[in-house]
Order: C-alpha cells, then structure tokens, then sequence
C-alpha cells in the first residue's frame, strides 16, 4: 500500500494514504494500550476507558454531536492488546476531526457523571454479550483455563463485573496520562487528502500536545504448560459444546502464519476438512470452527463446536483427535494449501477496498513495527510448505499443550 | 488556535452519482452494470424474487436457497465448494421475505470458471436428500440455541403481532416446521420460482465489459427459456391484518436482560412519506446521538444500546424500536420510549438538531456509496423497488429542505404509539 510517513516531535506517528476515488477521509488512531497493560484487580478497565473517551474532552463536552454537525460517523473497539478509534468525514469537513481526536488526546474531562454512566452502559455490555446468550461465557472460562500468568487470562471486557463497578476518577486519570499520549499513538489516514495537508493539520492540532512518560510494559511470560486441563459447565444450553484451546507463538513468529493457514484448511469454508468430515460425513457436529487468537503475544489455536443431537462430548473431541492425527499422519495435499493462500490472498485484497479498512490496516502493521509489512504479508503466506505445517502441528497439538472446556445441559430446559 | 472553537464545517448539498447501465440478457433476464473499483476482483449478483412470502410450506423458501450450492448431478456440496475455494472465490446465499439470492464475489482473472459452475449449480441442482437432512438437522440444532435468546424471541413475537401470524410477512417459523420438508417441495420451488422472468442481476466491478459476454453465455445462451414454461403469476398478498393483542410478555426465566420491541407496520420505500419519515426515524433513533440514545443509553445507563428503524419491504414496511434492558428497568423503558415517540409528534425540532441531523444524513448517504460494493448493496435496495440512484438525490435534497412543522406533522401522521405492539422478553420475576 502507498504511503507517506512523518514523525513529529512529539512522538506522534503519521501515515496517510491518498485514494482520491472516494469523498471521503477515513481517520485512525491506535493506541498502544490494551487489556495486557491492565492491573490484575481493575481488569476491563482499558475497554471501560475507551466507552469515556466519548464523554468529552477538555474544551470539547461531546465527542460525538460535533462530529456528526460535520457529517461523521465514528466507532472505537479495545481488543487484548491495544485500543483504536476511528472516523470517518466527508474530505471538506476532516479538520473537525483533527480538532475533536487531537482535543482529547490532550486531555479528557474526567467527568464523574460520564464515569458512572459508563459504568452501567459497561455491565449491560458485559451482560448482554456474555451472560444472556448461551455459550457467550465459554471465553471468560476458557482464558484463564490456558493462561495462568500472562494477561490474556481476562477478558477485555473484564474478569468480572465489580471490577467495573469499582472503576474510580483517580484510577481513569493515572491511565489517562499513563498510556494516552501522542508518543504512544499512531495516526492514519486514508481518502481523499495529500500527504502536505495531513502534515499541515497534524502539526496544527496535535503539534502542540506535549510527549508523556508512558508507563513501563512489564508482562509476565507464561510458561510452558505440561499438563493436560479440562473444565465442564453445567449451563441450560440445548446441546453440549467443546473447545480446545492449545498454546502457540506470537505475531512475529512463522509459526503465526503457518497455524493461520492450518486454521483455514481446518475450517475456513464449506470444503473444509473439520467441516466435510465432522459435520457432514460423520454428523457429529452441528457446526465446527477452528482458529487462531491472533494476539501480538503468544496466543491461542482454537477447535470449538456445537455437538449434534444425541452425541456426547467425548464423542466430538475424540473425533477432533483423530483429525488432528491426520494432518500428521496423511500430510494436506498441495491442492489443500494452494486453497487456502488463493483465499488468503483474495480476502487480504478485499479488505483493503475502502477506506476505513486501509487507514486501520496501516495502523496496525506500523503498531506490529512497520507499515511497510502489509506488502510482505502475502509473501509470508505464500512461503508455507506442507512439511511445516506437520512439523508445527507434531509440536503444538500435545495433549499436554491442551486445555479443554466442555459445556453439558444442566438438565433444565 | 482556540481549541473550543470548531473549524468551519460545509454542508455536502451535491452527490457525485456513479454511472451505472442497464441491459437485458437474451433470454430476457435485466441486468445493471456498474463499473467500480480500482481492484481486480468483481461481483456479480443474482436475486430472485423467491422469498419465503412465495412458499407453500414453511421453510420451503430458505432451505431452496440453502440448498442450492449442496450438489449437481455429478458434483458433491464439498466438491462444488471446494472448486470456488481453490479459485480464492466465495459465494453468499441468503433468502428474506420478498427475495432469495446467490452473490459471487471473485478475482477477475478467475470470473469465468466461476461462473461455469455457478451456472451448473443454479441451473441444474440435485437437492439430495441426505444433504437436505444434514442442512435440517443442523438449522435445528441452531435455531434450539435461538430459542433461548431473548433477542430472537422478542423478534418473533413481534412480527406476529404486527403483520397478523397468517400473513406471508408475518409468518414464523419454528422447530417443528423443518422436519416435514421434502427434497421434492425444494424441487418444486426451484422450478417455479429460480428462473429467468423472477430473476435480476447485477455486476459490479472494474472492467464490466469483460464480464458482461461471460454473465450473457452463462447465464443467458446456456439458459433458455423453456417453450413449455409457466412462470408463476406473482402472488398478490393479503390485506395486513395486525394482532388485536398490543402487548406481549414472554418469560425466559435464565435470562439476565429483557429484549424489547415496540412498533407498527407502515409502508415501502414507494410510499411519499418514506423519505420524510426516514429523518424522523434518524432523529428518535437512527444514529448514535439519537434522542433514544440519549436518553435511554447515555442519561440513564438502562443499555449498551437502542435504535429505531424503518424497514421497507416490497409490499408493505414497519416501524421498530429495538434494545436489550436490565431486567428491571424494562417497563420505564418502554415509558421512555413513549414519550419520546410522542415528542416527535408534538413539538418541533430545534434548529440545531435540524442541521446536525442534516449534516450527519448526507454524510451517511456518502458513505452509503462509497466504495465499490457498498454502492452494489445500495442499488440493490432501489431496485428491487424498481427505483436507482436518483432516489439518493432526490433523498438528498428533501435532507436539506425539510423544516420542523414537515417533521412533526410525518411523526403525528404515521407514529401513532397507542397501536403500538410492544413485546418484552426477559426473565420478568424483578420487574416492578
């Protein structure tokens, strides 16, 4: 992808992509902040700061009114690893965005009434999403099932819910000015505007906002699991469900890309293996997914499913056994690799064709260390050979490696 | 620099309308063409008036849909996946109420064997039974799951009530629905409904030229049609005739969150006041700083979200607050609602939500189109309703012209909220 990078001297990281085709500017700042960087007694505190980054700033009382005056949309997500907000403006009106974003990177509010409020709207987040949906509780269980040290074990939405409800104002301004800085943010921007007149309005805005002293990452390494791990929960879903999670590396490793393609020759599409034999030949499942967390540091490569009527979980996960036998035993096929990099490759091209996914992915790669890395990418995948992958696979799917959460019928409807 | 000053904005009066062409197959199939994008990969859809409103029998409509892909005479499902796998391809299938579809999204050098087999499976599906039994097994499997969802009852619940449970668009299906289809009812269906006089195509892409002579041997040269051939009449609908019943409460005991829905049925995209009353929705609850929102979200915390929305369908359309509330706070929910359903019919809009609401519609619209398969999307709406692109113009200008006596008087004709349905699901034993 073509772009132009600047620095400045505040630490503030710039990228613009100009696409002259569409009417619009997409906007996207990154921060390097996530669920990990969180105390292990304020979890879901990351995702709670981000829902009152919309709850004015200092000489801004709402994000959102003069952003939509403007003819803008706007939405941010917190995942494990870091935090990003994103806009979007018709090209004539961009500078309310620099004003608005660049406002409250320089400093929020902190309202107490927004905290309080946000606080609620939080729970029911956290209800809606993972209480009252079955299954919606399976990851607050299997996380800290496989991880024991490293942060991962929480979710981003948080441990539980009085983690939230205990949230301070003295808590959100020691995050604030602990991890929201422009030195550690990336900005980018994708549509309609030259390189210069990003620059130009980069400086003018966020120019002036001074670099902070970010709080040092210390994250404990997790050590290498030696034994087998299983969890049941007795819950009143209709049918039982599995899933087996096994510890992998992290973004940089080859590793990274060799279990993606697997995850994919696994479950990505109706011609599938775990798909064609589990639940169309052998009909033990009523549907199979397998794949990877994805996270910067080592992560997680996931076989879950929903069991079909009458079969037992023991049934289900014997079957994922076998199948995962065969992929060392009765290596994939070339035509079975060359499958899945042609659909690698057709979906890398589709997600770069607006612009909101452009400037997102240039932030992204920059975050992993270099946006010049997403033209890399697809020779990455390109490069797995079959004899990795069932190297890979013979090292990662050890029994020992594995942590399983099953869900039974409770016996209620 | 003053930071509390907001740089000056310029309201976008004008839409940069992308050119697009319509043509006929020889076999009489209507066709749009719209060139778009920079990248070399392309779509072509095929939509088929064979929603489920055209069914006999419940169920009939989508599982014909979903199993189209499933095998051909000498293709399995797997294989015929498998194919449009290897060539990076994939295909959607999806079947509402007035219309079933398949959309191919594909590289462009990869186009034509793509649509080779596609042609194949359309034209010439098996609906083998054990791939057919597989299909209902597993739809039951996941509809039991629905079924504890407080959201999906709520959803149901409503749709009987507003178009009546005897209407096409108001008809549900449930579990026990699935096991009496037949691969013959799914034969049958396919024969009358997925063929040339129901069908319409659209292709988007960068270079539609080279695409046009592939669409027109495969789906038009090599489908014929049939001297013999009836097509089936459309089938005109019945009156709607609204449930007597305005309120609904269904308890789900395990759940933690009560899903609500409060609305009517109204009218299409047809209607004169669709327009209109597409801003008032926008204002009540259609985008983030809805007066829904505000309230119900940000004032009192009772959600992680609402949203009002009007929906067309091709022979009628509804009205429909949708959001999922502590349990306990459902009914002062509901309460809210009203009023605020009631102050849109009864004061005027101040001029500053008037102009942010313009500002942030126009700019939706923008976006709306902006991107090559976003555009698709977008005329695909309009022209299942037999409009195009010029509506988002026209769309445009009402935007920007309408005034607040036009607003309130659209909410006092068409948002009534004493023939509202509201439906509440949720666990129901604190509410007060």
């Amino acid at each position: 992808m073509e772009y132009t990078r600047y620095l400045l001297e505040n630490g503030l990281r710039i990228l613009v992509n100009s696409d002259f085709n569409s009417p619009m500017v997409a906007m996207n700042i990154l921060y390097d902040i996530g669920a990990r960087d969180e105390d292990p007694s304020l979890t879901g505190f990351a995702h709670l700061f981000e829902h009152l980054m919309f709850g004015g700033s200092a000489n801004i009382p709402d994000f959102d009114s003069p952003l939509q005056l403007a003819g803008g949309e706007n939405n941010a997500f917190t995942n494990n690893d870091y935090t990003d907000y994103h806009l979007t403006l018709p090209f004539q009106n961009l500078e309310t965005g620099f004003w608005l974003e660049s406002d409250r990177m320089n400093k929020l509010a902190f309202s107490q009434d927004s905290l309080d409020v946000q606080k609620k709207v939080v729970i029911e987040e956290y209800r809606q999403r993972y209480l009252n949906q079955p299954y919606g509780d399976a990851w607050l269980w299997l996380k800290p099932l496989a991880y024991k040290v490293h942060p991962y074990l929480w979710s981003t939405i948080g441990k539980e819910i009085s983690h939230i409800e205990n949230a301070r104002l003295s808590d959100v301004k020691k995050f604030f000015f602990g991890h929201y800085a422009p030195n550690n943010a990336i900005l980018t921007l994708s549509g309609s505007i030259k390189p210069e007149e990003a620059l130009k309005l980069s400086e003018k805005w966020f120019g002036p906002i001074p670099s902070r002293v970010i709080k040092t990452r210390n994250i404990p390494k997790e050590p290498v699991q030696t034994e087998y791990r299983y969890m049941e929960v007795q819950r009143p879903v209709p049918s039982p469900a599995v899933y087996l999670a096994w510890h992998m590396d992290d973004r940089f490793s080859r590793e990274y890309y060799i279990l993606d393609l697997l995850s994919d020759i696994l479950s990505n599409g109706m011609s599938a293996r775990l798909f064609l034999r589990l639940v169309k030949d052998r009909k033990l499942f009523s549907d199979i997914d397998a794949y990877i967390t994805g996270d910067r540091d080592p992560g997680l490569f996931v076989i879950s499913g929903h069991l079909a009527n009458g079969i037992s979980p023991e049934a289900g996960m014997n079957a994922i056994r076998e199948e995962i036998v065969r992929i060392i035993s009765e290596p994939i096929t070339d035509r079975e690799l060359n499958k899945v990099k042609n659909r690698a490759e057709s979906q890398f091209l589709f997600s770069n064709m607006n612009v909101q996914n452009k400037a997102l992915n240039l932030a992204y790669f920059e975050w992993l260390g270099n946006a010049d890395l997403i033209d890399l990418e697809m020779d990455k995948i390109r490069s797995v050979t079959v004899a990795e992958i069932k190297e890979t696979a013979s090292r990662v799917f050890l029994e020992s490696n594995c942590s399983c959460l099953v869900y039974v019928n409770n016996g209620e409807k | 620099m003053d930071r509390k000053i907001m740089p000056d904005i310029k309201t976008v009066k004008n839409l940069p309308l992308t050119r697009t062409e319509s043509t006929h197959l020889s076999n009489g199939i209507p066709v749009v063409i719209i060139p778009a994008g920079t990248e070399p990969v392309c779509r072509v859809d095929l939509v088929f008036e064979a929603g489920s409103r055209y069914q006999d029998t419940i169920f009939q409509a989508s599982l014909t849909n979903q199993m189209i892909p499933e095998g051909t005479a000498s293709m399995t499902g797997g294989m015929i996946a498998e194919e449009f796998e290897f060539y990076g391809s994939y295909f959607n299938i999806s079947a509402d109420r007035d219309e079933a579809d398949i959309t191919i999204h594909s590289l462009e050098k990869h186009l034509e064997p793509i649509l080779r087999l596609m042609s194949e499976v359309l034209i010439h599906p098996a609906f083998p039974k054990e791939e057919l039994d597989i299909i209902k097994a597993n739809r039951i499997e996941s509809m039991k799951v629905d079924d504890q969802r407080v959201e999906s009852l709520a959803r149901k619940q409503f749709n009987k009530l507003i178009f009546g449970s005897n209407h096409p668009y108001g008809v549900v299906g449930e579990i026990r629905d699935i096991e009496p289809i037949t691969s013959a009812a799914l034969v049958d269906f396919h024969s009358r409904f997925y063929e040339q006089a129901h069908c319409k195509i659209m292709i988007t892409g960068p270079h539609p030229d080279q695409y046009l002579p592939m669409v027109e041997r495969f789906f038009g040269e090599n489908w014929p049609v049939k001297e013999n051939n009836i097509s089936s009449p459309d089938r005109e609908l019945p009156e709607i005739q609204s449930s007597t019943i305005k309120r609904s409460i269904i308890t789900q005991k395990d759940a933690v969150q009560t899903a609500l829905r409060i609305g009517k049925p109204l009218f299409n995209r047809m209607h004169p006041d669709f327009m209109g009353l597409t801003i008032v929705n926008t204002i009540l609850g259609g985008y983030f700083g809805s007066r829904l929102m505000s309230n119900i979200r940000e004032e009192k915390g009772y959600t992680y979200g609402i949203a009002s929305h009007l929906l067309s369908l091709r022979d009628s359309g509804y009205f429909v607050i949708g959001s999922t509330v502590r349990a306990e706070v459902w009914e002062e929910t509901v309460i809210e609602c009203t009023k605020e359903i009631e102050r849109m019919c009864t004061d005027k809009v101040k001029p500053g939500e008037l102009e942010l609401v313009r500002n942030y519609l126009t700019g939706q619209i923008q976006r709306s189109v902006d991107g090559p398969f976003q555009l698709t999307d977008q005329m695909r709406a309009l022209w299942m309703n037999g409009l195009d692109l010029s509506y988002l113009s026209v769309f445009m200008e009402l935007i920007n012209s309408i005034t607040p006596e036009e607003i309130r008087n659209l909410a006092a004709r068409h948002l009534n909220h004493t023939n509202m349905a509201v439906v509440a699901a949720g666990p129901m034993k604190t509410s007060v």
